[in-house]
């Protein structure tokens, strides 16, 4: 009888124990820099941000640090602090002795806060007992943040399961869900398919920020079939709990949160009575559900799952759509009903996650705070922003920042502000002024041609040092230094047309185009020739989400592979479903024979890139060719040029791999964090989620752009055919030309005449 | 002309107004919506193409003004694409003074684009009349002349050459006249307050009044100098009754042929009011002496006014009176009241005048009078001043842009002229505004690297290619730079007092014959010594902008570059500025006349003339001269007089390895006076064939290597004599022996 009344208490702790999870981070995976931190000086630190998603209680956490100092260090006076949210919980003695040494310092789980933690590491590097040079070169000591982990075990503490959660379950920090099942009814509606499942997919993947989500899809039979047991077990009571589980998952199934997409009546077999009767129009719940144990077996895992349903399929999709904009923490609650929605239409969502042309925005307008720096050192901070994917502008056209600045009394030598766009640098001042000085703006005019489509980063990178002393071994402390770089600062951008340079795929990986535009957003498509290829297809519409910041609700998935429809499509394949489009003009094919452009059959340029690294994939012309027949292998291949038969410059974009299995498996390493960045050029090969064994531009680039602009257009037209119109030009001075040189022939005989 | 051809006349020209702006609609159309590198793709071909034309236009060939006109469209097109571009895309400025900055160098840039298509229309046809000759004409029914010799300050001996050679002007002589114009003896220079300068006036009549009695010719002085020389010549038209005049200025000496040559055309066209031939220079103005010492060899200022622009105006039936060696028709003088005198340029503006009247002129493209350029920089500066402020003033007053009575083509012909001489505004701000950026940061240029290989370079070079093209004969690459900058801060000043009091400017007389005993720096340096110091320190300032600002350091080099090109050109310019001795009282210009020298023995030695002028002349002897005596006489053909002279000499030096002997003229009667006087002035076939050796064209490399030669020498002589100055001062050089004693 207790066993039966501690049952229930015992199913509760359940989902703790399923989604108990220990994972080993590489401290890279949070820090932008280099694999090795080299710390120099009397004392530096560096500062590495570790993300903790809020459903994420920590268990444990242990931190390896690989450390090298240099042996001219000496002992008692030289240590590597490690501090976790300002909290020091490990000193690490450096030895001239032992000058590599690997230490592991546990975090306690009372630091870990949800949302970012810092862990700071600092050293204090000594080399004599008094009297040291701080600029001295024997001070150092380096961090291999490659080979330094962090191992953490983590459970989910979320209790009850409400919409504010859903992104603390899907979150880019430890915790945070790296993929997700949506289930559908075995017979899916092609509008859900081709609309609602993409859309709930980017709803999810968009909280995950830029961490991938893979998606899965998955059907539920009509009916479930109760396990085979001893006959009288199954009774009404059993029989009712059963019910009430998410029967339908798949036993291996480690996520906590998946997800039911469908109209009532497709998910009637799967939900309750009481959820039914609820749904009565666009509908989002999220529900928890009971594991389902026979003795200590666990028949049917607990879970969280979250309902995106309607009446309609319409309905549906408008729940969808509601769960991709909406923002959980101002939804404590379990269940949504949406009656109605305005401004969702997918181009203007796109153009309000990024700065529009001919605005001006201060900092505090793209959420960039107050920035204020203290103390001795050198600091970065970087602003940055998005600008659209097809920001076009005039060659001469500038950006105007107005800086709004200023540096306290106090400052020595060596004390500065550089000023940098996109990693060019743009400005310089010495911040020498001994009483301190404040700027208000402070105006910067950089060419615009230093923006690009998509993130722009602006950096301030300010060195502050205070005065000398004038005498030997004394140093003047910095505490003093304080540099503020204010919010009210503007950046004024001048007006753009919208014109992008295609095929580029490095544009596809940073801003999703030409799947989400700013001016106008014509349906794109993936294609995919059979549901093999839906889950590859459902979490590239996920990734493309991530990409553009924003929910795309013009990318549908549609099915087979024809390319005859209007838009940028992306066709999945493998090499046999590829047949079936005519790749006759293209600079490579993937069919059953394929067509490459190897590097040794065209120009020297691609060899000596590959050569020097040089990433910047300048147009090659194509030339030579061998059509081969063979397979992909373990490889996947990505490639785009211009659409063959839209009547608009759209893009199609093929990829394709042996299987669609492996097609699957090579989407899952395109979207990691390492690989996605690398996409470039417009032929792109990979075959693990480290790096591409080839990019290539084999297609001449082309300038795509808006077509309600005439003027842009004719722009574009001539700068892509600049010989017609010389020609037509030339030939209109030689008319001109030669009238008038007839008619100065004409009144010079009629002077001649009068003489 | 009858009316219908008139009007078929009027309509043509209408018609190439339409023409024409639609070539200016070419240049918008070339600033088609495109990418910089489209637009430098273009440039390229459309200046290869302008290459190529202008390459064949050069040439003498049938389609030779096809081509001429194919570049000329070219580049206009280039350059109104390139001021569009301007106007439309690069005018932004952050502040007020970037603002003025920008403005005005955009509006200098304007005025430089303006002023060359004004040019390439001036020059697009230049036309080549036939030389005409009094041959066959009954002389009984010529019209008769009247010479005019207006004078204020000249000496009497330059004065006499003139009048000696204008009586030897192969005219009837019962229909010539000859009139000495004195405006320095007049009635109120003789009672002038000064006693000095009274006595000086009036022993100036007496002597010029002996002059003329000598030389049988008419004297002519006034009460007061009001008008200065339009005053002069009208007080005297007043007094004479020929139909036709000549103006001659007192240094002009004309060739037997000037009125063989002019008068048929007054003869052919009743509505004739001017036939205006070239002056001729025959000596070299301080720019030819100092810069070059290239009198000879490089084509002279007056080249490329009188043998090209010109010849362009008269197409267009705009060719203007030049103050001197021109034959106007007194019937049409006196419809205008005489010569104007609102401006100091009273040539120009009593031609424009006569053509708001609807008559017409005619130019001769024959030197046939020969001037003195003068000697010194200062006298340089005064008379481009006088022209300056004169082209200003009918600018401002006779507004020839909207004059009723002329057709479109003659306003072009004289906004062109007078455009032209507002050039030190343009000029200033060219050599200047590198500072606005490289020194105070003003951004007054805002364009890419790209957009300036795109449209600042070629319209640049374009404009280059056609100036070489039009002028390349007559004008050597840079020389114009050169005479713009020397003139500029000079005429620059001289041109604000005229927009500020338009009447205010008199006329002031050119001094001429000024001696030049030893070699020294012009006392207006200063000016270019300050100007150089600024331009250097803005290339120091570009040098530290270019190392402190990596943003801009595109356009830091592009502005440092048009830096140094001024640098350059300033530094060529302090090789004007030192005035190099002039030994040669006459100059001396080469001839090839055979001629034979004879003792009173009969002894003669054959040679080839290798220069001549007024006072003697060197020659290449055939046979050793060694043996030639001190005096004898000097035979040779005369084309003026068409006989052969026989003149007395002095011999002066023998070079025995080179047979050159040198000889000074010693007339001793006054036949031989005017013997030496025709042989070495009054023939112009020698002047034409002397034009024509120099003036060929060579290229712009050769140009620029040049410059740069010549350009850098005199900048370190300019140092050591200010050096030297400096230690004088610091009393560190010894005085000279002279002083000390």
């Amino acid at each position: 009888m207790i066993k039966k009344y501690l049952i229930p208490l015992w199913l509760l702790c359940m989902p703790f124990a399923l989604a108990a999870q220990t994972n080993s981070y590489r401290l890279t995976d949070f820090y932008g820099g280099e694999g090795t931190v080299r710390l120099q000086g009397k004392s530096a630190s560096v500062d590495i941000p570790i993300p903790l998603s809020s459903v994420a209680e920590v268990d444990s956490a242990l931190l390896t640090l690989e450390v090298v100092s240099s042996q001219a260090l000496i002992r008692k006076r030289s240590q590597l602090y490690v501090r976790f949210n300002n909290a020091t919980i490990g000193q690490i003695a450096f030895d001239p002795d032992r000058p590599s040494l690997v230490s592991e310092v546990t975090i306690p789980n009372a630091l870990w806060r949800a949302g970012f933690n810092s862990l700071t590491l600092a050293v204090s590097q000594h080399y004599a007992e008094q009297c040291v040079d701080g600029n001295a070169p024997e001070l150092w000591s380096e961090i291999n943040v490659y080979n330094s982990t962090l191992k953490i075990a983590t459970s989910i503490n979320e209790k009850r399961f409400t919409l504010d959660a859903l992104s603390g379950f899907f979150n880019p920090g430890i915790g945070g869900q790296r993929n997700v099942h949506l289930y559908t009814a075995r017979e899916v509606n092609p509008l859900l398919k081709q609309k609602t499942l993409p859309i709930v997919a980017q709803a999810l993947a968009l909280r995950n920020q830029y961490q991938p989500l893979i998606i899965q899809h998955e059907s539920f039979d009509d009916g479930y079939v109760l396990p085979q047991t001893e006959d009288d077990f199954w009774n009404e009571q059993n029989i009712a709990q059963y019910e009430r589980t998410a029967w339908y998952l798949e036993p291996e199934q480690e996520q906590p949160v998946h997800v039911l997409v469908g109209t009532v009546e497709a998910l009637s077999p799967v939900l309750s009575d009481e959820v039914i009767n609820d749904i009565d129009g666009a509908f989002l719940k999220a529900q928890r559900t009971p594991a389902f144990v026979k003795g200590k077996k666990i028949i049917v895992p607990a879970s969280y799952r979250l309902i995106v349903s309607g009446t309609t399929q319409n309905e549906v999709l408008e729940a969808a759509k509601a769960l991709a904009v909406m923002d959980d923490a101002i939804n404590p609650i379990s269940q949504v009903k949406v009656l109605s929605q305005s401004q969702m239409q997918p181009d203007a969502l796109q153009r309000n996650r990024i700065l529009n042309p001919d605005n001006h925005y201060a900092f505090e307008d793209f959420g960039v705070p107050t920035t204020q720096f203290r103390d001795e050192g050198d600091f970065n901070k970087r602003v940055s922003f998005r600008l659209p994917a097809d920001f076009y502008v005039p060659e001469n056209a500038s950006v105007s920042l107005l800086l709004d600045f200023g540096y306290g009394a106090g400052f020595g030598p060596g004390s500065v502000m550089n000023v940098k766009v996109n990693d060019e640098l743009v400005h310089g001042l010495a911040l020498n002024n001994i009483n301190g000085q404040s700027y208000r703006d402070y105006q910067l005019r950089i060419p615009a041609r230093f923006f690009k489509g998509g993130v722009n980063n602006l950096d301030f990178a300010v060195t502050l040092r205070p005065p000398l002393a004038g005498v030997a071994c004394d140093d003047v402390p910095g505490s003093h230094l304080v540099f503020q770089l204010d919010n009210s600062s503007v950046i004024e951008l001048p007006s753009a047309g919208h014109v992008a340079v295609q095929p580029n795929l490095a544009m596809l990986s940073e801003t999703a185009y030409p799947f989400a535009r700013f001016k106008s957003a014509p349906v794109s498509s993936i294609a995919i020739p059979s549901d093999d290829y839906l889950n590859t297809a459902l979490t590239l519409s996920a990734k493309f989400a991530q990409a553009a910041q924003a929910p795309l609700l013009n990318v549908e998935i549609v099915s087979g592979s024809d390319i005859s429809a209007e838009g940028s499509v992306l066709v999945l394949g493998t090499p046999d479903t590829l047949s079936s489009i005519e790749q006759e003009e293209f600079s490579t094919a993937i069919k059953a024979t394929k067509r490459w452009s190897y590097r040794l059959q065209n120009n020297l340029y691609n060899q000596i890139r590959n050569m020097t690294d040089d990433k910047s994939f300048k147009e090659m012309r194509i030339d030579g060719n061998t059509v081969q027949e063979s397979d992909l292998g373990e490889q996947a291949i990505l490639t785009a040029q211009a659409h063959p038969v839209s009547s608009d410059t759209d893009t199609l974009f093929i990829m394709a791999a042996q299987t669609p299995e492996l097609l699957q498996a090579r989407v899952e390493d395109l979207v990691s964090l390492s690989l996605w960045g690398q996409m470039a050029g417009d032929f792109f090969a990979w075959k693990d989620a480290l790096s591409p064994s080839l990019i290539m531009q084999v297609s001449e680039k082309y300038e795509v752009g808006e077509a309600d602009d005439n003027w842009l257009h004719l722009r574009l037209w001539l700068s892509n055919n600049p010989w017609y119109w010389l020609i037509g030009f030339i030939i209109l001075v030689f008319i001109v030309s030669m009238v008038i040189y007839l008619l100065l022939k004409r009144r010079n005989e009629q002077v001649q005449d009068s003489w | 002309m009858d009316y219908s051809q008139t009007h078929r006349h009027h309509y043509t020209s209408k018609l190439i107004v339409v023409l024409l702006v639609a070539s200016f609609i070419l240049g918008a159309l070339l600033l088609a919506p495109m990418d910089a590198l489209g637009q430098l793709l273009s440039s390229i071909v459309i200046l290869i193409f302008i290459s190529l034309c202008s390459k064949e236009a050069r040439h003498a060939q049938k389609y030779q003004h096809l081509f001429r006109v194919v570049a000329l469209v070219l580049a206009i097109a280039l350059s109104v694409r390139y001021l569009l571009w301007r106007g439309i895309y690069t005018l932004t400025y952050s502040d007020f003074l970037s603002m003025i900055a920008v403005l005005l160098l955009f509006g200098a840039e304007i005025y430089a684009g303006v002023t060359s298509v004004l040019g390439a229309i001036v020059n697009a046809f230049p036309l080549s009349r036939p030389l005409l000759s009094l041959e066959g004409v009954d002389r009984s029914s010529l019209p008769s002349v009247d010479v005019m010799i207006p004078s204020y300050n000249e000496d009497d001996d330059i004065l006499e050459v003139t009048i000696r050679a204008a009586k030897m002007l192969d005219y009837p002589k019962d229909k010539l006249h000859i009139h000495l114009l004195d405006d320095g003896g007049t009635d109120q220079k003789i009672n002038a307050e000064n006693p000095a300068s009274a006595a000086s006036a009036k022993q100036r009549r007496e002597r010029l009044q002996g002059l003329c009695k000598r030389l049988d010719i008419t004297y002519h002085t006034r009460a007061k100098n009001e008008f200065a020389k339009a005053g002069n010549v009208n007080s005297a038209i007043q007094n004479t009754t020929g139909d036709l005049i000549v103006i001659l200025d007192a240094d002009h000496v004309p060739t037997a042929d000037f009125l063989d040559r002019t008068v048929p055309w007054m003869l052919k066209n009743e509505k004739v009011f001017l036939v205006q031939t070239p002056h001729f220079m025959a000596n070299p103005d301080p720019v030819e002496r100092n810069y070059f010492s290239a009198f000879t060899r490089m084509p002279s200022e007056n080249d490329m006014f009188y043998g090209t622009i010109q010849k362009g105006l008269d197409y267009w039936g705009s060719s203007f009176f030049c103050g001197s060696a021109a034959l106007m028709r007194r019937e049409h003088l006196d419809l205008v009241g005489g010569i104007s005198g609102d401006s100091i340029t009273e040539d120009a503006e009593t031609a424009l005048d006569l053509h708001k009247m609807g008559y017409e002129s005619v130019y001769v493209d024959r030197p046939m009078v020969s001037g003195l350029a003068p000697e010194t920089f200062d006298a340089f500066i005064q008379q481009r001043m006088r022209w300056a402020q004169g082209m200003t003033q009918i600018l401002l007053l006779k507004k020839p842009f909207k004059a009723e009575g002329l057709k479109w083509y003659q306003r072009v012909g004289y906004m062109s002229s007078i455009m032209f001489w507002l050039f030190p505004f343009a000029r200033i701000i060219f050599l200047l505004m590198p500072l606005a950026y490289l020194v105070f940061g003003l951004q007054v240029y805002h364009a890419s690297i790209l957009e300036i290989f795109a449209f600042t370079l070629p319209h640049v070079i374009a404009t280059y290619m056609i100036s070489t093209m039009l002028f390349g004969r007559t004008r050597w690459p840079l020389v114009s730079e050169l005479y713009e900058i020397l003139q500029c801060a000079f005429t620059l000043n001289a041109l604000i007092k005229v927009f500020l009091k338009p009447r205010a400017p008199s006329f002031v007389v050119t001094p001429k014959g000024e001696s030049l005993e030893k070699t020294f720096i012009s006392p207006l340096s200063n000016t270019f010594y300050w100007l150089i110091l600024i331009i250097t320190f803005a290339l120091g300032s570009g040098v530290y902008k270019f190392i402190t600002e990596p943003l801009t350091r595109e356009l830091t080099v592009v502005v440092m570059l048009w830096n140094i090109f001024n640098l350059i050109l300033l530094l060529s310019v302090l090789s004007v500025l030192l005035e190099r001795k002039q030994v040669r009282s006459q100059a001396r210009l080469p001839a090839t006349n055979s001629v034979v020298i004879k003792t009173s023995t009969d002894e003669a030695w054959v040679g080839d003339l290798v220069d001549l002028s007024l006072g003697g002349a060197r020659l290449r002897l055939k046979g050793a001269g060694a043996l030639v005596p001190e005096s004898a006489t000097f035979t040779s053909w005369s084309h003026a007089l068409s006989k052969n002279v026989h003149i007395p000499i002095k011999v002066l030096h023998y070079d025995s390895s080179s047979k050159i002997l040198r000889v000074r003229f010693a007339p001793q009667t006054d036949e031989q006076e005017n013997e030496v006087v025709a042989y070495s002035l009054c023939d112009s076939l020698r002047w034409m064939s002397f034009q024509r050796r120099r003036t060929r064209a060579i290229s712009y490399w050769f140009g620029a290597k040049h410059v740069l030669k010549v350009g850098l020498k005199p900048a370190l002589l300019h140092m050591l004599v200010l050096m030297g100055k400096f230690a004088g001062k610091l009393g560190l050089l010894a005085k000279p022996a002279k002083e000390n004693q």
